[in-house]
């Protein structure tokens, strides 16, 4: 920023001001941003307000966070995590018993109603023996009596599309 | 030219092996098993056995599995041993191959039965890895931590001098 001094007569003097990095101004009771105030004196009403839920500074930069959004990946993350990890360890097992008693499996019937939509998906994509899981959150068995592995992954992907949990 | 002939010679020793078998049966790393299909989590060991390619055999109270009415506990040898009872075995102590007979090997461990082979019209043994590939191989090549030991042999007249799926 350049600021002049009174010109002497016959010489301008110019004096360069060391630049000032922009901060906004940070309320310190009631935490997180409400408003930023420019470092030029500009009054403040000329500033919207922006909402403390949707505006989050990280490292020199604005950006927006969605907070259900990220959860969402959270969980989408562990679930294929623990959905490789299962098929891994449990390719070889005739035993539905201990396919079922992995700690994977445990933890994917453990995350209830969120899992299934990635359940349905994952059932679509790769069948495999999700249908106890899918017994213990939805407390139904979709599948027909005497059906076959084919026709229970058929019948369970029919519920699940009808109740809109595959697109 | 030279360098795709290397290279499908490559994919060809690649497709022959499963390396994810062979974690699960170190045994098999050095031995000439032979795949006999892809994976497929339509039926288990149990129904390979009996020749069904279509069903999970397995004891569980809920739809898309079967088990043998009469047949005891799916985690059980006697619930397994019931369930070759019924399509007509026997309980031998004679691995070696009888022409006229087809036989059947129960693996078990410390938890219970693990596996179930069957024996081919060559001698060799041809398994479904649980939800994984069929393949050939000798008893022993199964035999670890894994599926445990050969705990029982039993065997029945071929039906219509025919073995299950040959």
């Amino acid at each position: 920023m350049l600021s002049h001094s009174p010109p002497k007569p016959g010489r301008t003097r110019l004096h360069r001001q060391s630049p000032k990095p922009y901060r906004p101004r940070r309320r310190r009771s009631g935490g997180g941003l409400k408003a930023v105030t420019s470092h030029f004196d500009m009054p403040t009403s000329a500033v919207a307000p922006l909402p403390f839920d949707s505006f989050v500074l990280r490292m020199g930069r604005i950006s927006y966070d969605y907070p259900e959004r990220e959860e969402q990946r959270t969980l989408q993350n562990e679930f294929r995590e623990h959905v490789e990890r299962w098929k891994e360890d449990t390719e070889h097992y005739s035993s539905l018993s201990k396919m079922i008693m992995h700690p994977s499996y445990m933890r994917i019937m453990g995350m209830g109603p969120a899992a299934l939509p990635f359940l349905f998906r994952e059932l679509k994509e790769r069948p495999d023996h999700w249908f106890v899981a899918l017994n213990a959150i939805t407390g139904l068995d979709a599948a027909p009596p005497k059906s076959t592995f084919n026709e229970a992954v058929s019948a369970w992907l029919t519920w699940g599309a009808k109740r809109g949990y595959l697109q | 030219m030279v360098d795709m002939g290397c290279q499908a010679g490559i994919f060809a020793i690649m497709a022959s092996r499963d390396f994810a078998l062979e974690r699960s049966f170190p045994k098999l790393r050095t031995m000439p098993y032979v795949l006999t299909s892809p994976t497929d989590p339509q039926y288990n060991c149990v129904a390979f056995a009996v020749g069904d390619l279509s069903q999970f055999w397995y004891d569980v109270n809920i739809n898309g599995y079967y088990w043998p009415p009469g047949a005891r506990s799916a985690d059980t040898i006697e619930g397994w041993k019931d369930v070759f009872e019924i399509h007509g075995y026997r309980e031998t102590i004679d691995r070696s191959l009888e022409s006229e007979y087809e036989k059947i090997a129960i693996y078990a461990s410390a938890d219970g039965p693990e596996h179930v082979a069957r024996q081919r019209a060559s001698g060799l043994w041809t398994s479904k890895a649980g939800k994984g590939r069929d393949f050939e191989h000798e008893l022993e090549w199964l035999e670890g931590d894994f599926y445990g030991h050969v705990v029982k042999i039993m065997k029945r007249k071929c039906q219509g001098g025919r073995r299950v799926l040959e």
